[in-house]
């Protein structure tokens, strides 16, 4: 990591980089999931009290906070798998492209295609590399081999895995490593195509090199896909996301442009946590 | 760097160790010897049980030991009076031509039968007997020769082997057999897999993989997952007993298994007997339809020929009188009924049936089968099922293409065990099945069945020692019927057992 430059002392400094290295790019106009007076529990613990957040169409969005401040439970609720758990339930407005995920009449199976999501384990499935990847399109779709040969190359090409296994596709998934592992998750969600792709701690459980290549990843997806990453690492969060929500005991605290946010924060409490002093 | 306490003595700690270590050698010790011991009883002596049934049986040895010049004519009256002959004349005997003797043992007509049954377990050629009893010097020939002819060769073990699985018992421990118990065992055994298999897997599907969410439905899936529990430890006779209600007489509400209310697969038919001695037949609806009776203009047919006729009558005096036609019956005629089973003969209740036995033993271990399933799919980590529901898969899709292939392993070496437990089950065949003798082997899942373990218990239960030898023989080919389900089984597991993990 460079050093510190002139009065860009540490965490902030990595945020200004970071987006002048993109370069200037406004925040889009376009809302991918507008969030609304959404509150949600676990039995009678409310988890998340009305939460309001705009998360732009392709852009990376970094939710950061201290454990348990219920930014693992909102990225859950996009995608409804907070719903497999049984006393969870939500109220409120959470619209992804103008669908209101939380209406009953909305098919989970057609969400999920819809929204991708990368755990915070790798968890590839116990199949070859081709059939982890070929394994959601062929639950959606009537595919002829040649067609799910061509997704499989296309997703593992976008998740920048190609070279690396284009010889062993057969192979195991579970004989990569813990950064390939993580990699392939990726391009198993990017085979759908999804209009939004959730990671939850995507490299919690990954060794720094590792972290790397999938900051690059992301970064190289950022523009196609609205990204919405899960973070404990407060570098991470600067240095690939466009956006960033810092979240506190159940409420956002404060949200807006990364290099605002690590830079200028309005509260004090979010300059404690970005700074180190709790959390 | 130490804690400032003071420390566990370190032999103490060791000691306890070495304790179980040498334990666990022991154990194991312990437990190879009984294996070898039990093992080898077993083979031993059902060894001398199958030993029993080769070479001539000791009546004539000692026969011949004490009379030394008898002859072959002699002998044989002797192994015939022996046995359950009397009155056997060595003149009769010769007398008969090869035709006739060849005739009356393969006819079975009751004196030549018992003969033949005499001689069947030391298995003589049919031309070397004739032989024997057609030479004219028969009267002469030394009854040392016979036992000559008589003597164990090689393949006399492998011929009372073959005997043996396939024969039906007799009252003779040298000719008992274990084939229609064997058949038995394997047809119960086929139905308990083919119906517990499907039925445990998907109970165990429907328990772990979709869970209910609501208050109520979890109360009534937590009650469920508690029985189920329970009655894995339910003593098997239990389960005898509600097979024999629930399968064998349907709570009585359909009718009892002679009288049933539905059959399929199966026709009834009376027979009559005409003036010219030809058999012909009626067909009725049902086994407890009153019977046919004789009149004129009934429609007969030969079920042989397919010819049909339409019947004509006679009083008994015309028949007296001489009346011999085809197609023509004395008034009273008699008939007798008889039914033609179909192989997918099923009817209901099920009666003492193969069914109803294979549906028992699959409720004595659904239980385990179910829990052995549940445990495997339980053990698939919760981050693939998260990660196919986050693909948009639906529950069924994740069990078809990504739990249940992964349990299956886990799922096969359950349903082993409890398999290996369904074919030496021996309480609730009991109920169902009863001690009977039955000679053939079951060819419909609507015929009278008997298993190898009841059989055994028979055997074990006599007072004759023999009986018990040919009990350990039993055990013997129970074993191996076991060996071969197993193998069966554990083949399947590798086969989906994919190379990958």
């Amino acid at each position: 990591m460079n050093a510190p430059r002139g009065g860009d002392s540490g965490i902030a400094g990595v945020a200004k980089r970071a987006a002048e290295s993109r370069g200037q790019r406004s925040v889009s106009s376009n809302v991918a999931i507008k969030t609304k007076d959404f509150s949600c529990w676990y039995g009678d613990f409310q988890a998340l009290d009305s939460l309001e957040l705009d998360i732009p169409e392709h852009q990376v969005t970094a939710l950061i906070g201290p454990s348990g401040c219920g930014k693992s439970t909102y990225l859950r609720w996009i995608n409804r798998m907070n719903e497999l758990i049984p006393s969870a339930r939500a109220e409120g407005t959470l619209m992804i492209h103008g669908t209101q995920v939380l209406e009953t009449s909305v098919d989970v199976v057609d969400l999920r295609r819809r929204v991708g999501m990368v755990f915070q384990k790798p968890n590839p499935f116990p199949k070859s590399i081709y059939d982890n990847i070929a394994f959601g399109p062929r639950l959606h779709y009537k595919l002829k081999k040649s067609e799910v040969d061509n997704l499989v190359e296309k997703a593992l090409r976008e998740a920048a895995l190609w070279n690396e296994v284009k010889d062993r596709l057969r192979d195991s998934a579970l004989g990569l490593s813990g950064g390939q592992q993580q990699r392939l998750c990726i391009a198993r969600a990017v085979a759908l195509a999804p209009e939004v792709l959730l990671m939850d701690e995507p490299c919690s459980a990954l060794d720094p090199k590792s972290t790397l290549r999938i900051e690059e990843l992301i970064a190289a997806l950022r523009g196609q896909y609205t990204i919405v990453i899960v973070t404990h690492n407060m570098q991470q969060a600067a240095r690939v996301s466009d956006i960033t929500a810092f979240f506190n005991v159940g409420k956002i605290v404060e949200s807006g442009p990364t290099e605002r946010l690590f830079t200028a924060p309005t509260y004090s409490e979010t300059e404690d946590y970005i700074t180190g002093r709790f959390g | 760097m130490s804690l400032a306490f003071t420390p566990k003595p370190q032999s103490r700690r060791t000691l306890v160790n070495t304790m179980f270590l040498t334990l666990c050698v022991f154990v194991a010790g312990v437990s190879v010897m009984v294996l070898v011991t039990l093992l080898s009883a077993i083979f031993i002596t059902g060894v001398q049980g199958v030993k029993l049934g080769v070479g001539p049986g000791l009546d004539l040895e000692e026969f011949v030991q004490k009379n030394p010049d008898a002859t072959v004519m002699q002998a044989l009256e002797e192994l015939a009076s022996s046995r359950t002959i009397r009155s056997l004349q060595s003149e009769e005997l010769q007398g008969l031509s090869s035709e006739e003797i060849d005739e009356a043992l393969g006819r079975g007509s009751r004196r030549a039968g018992n003969l033949a049954e005499a001689l069947r377990s030391p298995p003589i050629a049919m031309d070397e007997l004739v032989a024997i009893v057609q030479d004219p010097e028969v009267d002469r020939t030394p009854a040392s020769t016979l036992l000559t002819q008589l003597a164990p060769e090689s393949g006399d073990t492998i011929a009372r082997i073959e005997s043996f699985l396939s024969e039906p018992p007799s009252r003779n421990p040298e000719q008992a057999g274990i084939g229609p118990a064997l058949w038995g065992t394997v047809g119960i055994s086929l139905v308990c897999a083919l119906t517990a298999l499907p039925i445990g897997v998907a109970t165990a599907i429907s328990m772990v993989e979709f869970r209910p969410r609501r208050r109520l439905p979890r109360i009534v899936h937590g009650f469920v997952d508690l029985n189920i529990r329970n009655l894995a430890g339910v003593p098997s006779i239990v389960y005898g007993v509600i097979g024999l209600t629930a399968f064998v007489q349907l709570w009585g509400v359909a009718g009892n298994a002679n009288e049933p209310t539905l059959a399929i697969g199966v026709s009834y038919h009376d027979q009559f007997v005409d003036t010219s001695s030809r058999t012909w037949s009626v067909e009725v609806p049902r086994g407890n339809s009153p019977e046919t009776e004789m009149a004129d203009g009934l429609v007969l047919v030969d079920s042989s020929t397919g010819e049909s006729v339409t019947a004509r009558t006679v009083s008994r005096e015309e028949f007296a009188d001489g009346v011999r036609e085809a197609g023509v019956f004395v008034r009273d005629a008699g008939s007798s009924r008889l039914s033609d089973e179909a192989w997918y003969y099923v009817q209901i209740p099920f009666g003492r049936s193969v069914l109803a036995g294979g549906l028992t033993l699959m409720l004595v271990i659904l239980p385990i089968v179910i829990i052995a399933s549940m445990e495997s799919l339980r053990a698939v980590p919760n981050s693939l099922r998260e990660g196919a529901l986050a693909q948009g898969a639906t529950t069924w899709q994740v069990v078809r293409r990504l739990t249940l292939p992964a349990a299956v392993p886990g799922i096969m070496t359950g349903s082993i065990l409890a398999m290996s437990r369904a074919i030496g089950e021996a309480a609730p065949i009991l109920v169902i099945a009863g001690i009977v003798y039955i000679t053939w082997a079951p060819a419909n899942l609507m015929d009278e069945f008997t298993a190898m373990p009841l059989q055994i218990y028979n055997w074990a239960g006599r007072p004759q020692e023999a009986f018990h030898k040919i009990a350990a023989s039993g055990i013997i080919v129970l074993l191996a019927v076991l060996l071969v389900f197993n193998a069966t089984a554990v083949l399947i597991r590798q086969k989906f057992q994919k190379p990958l993990q």
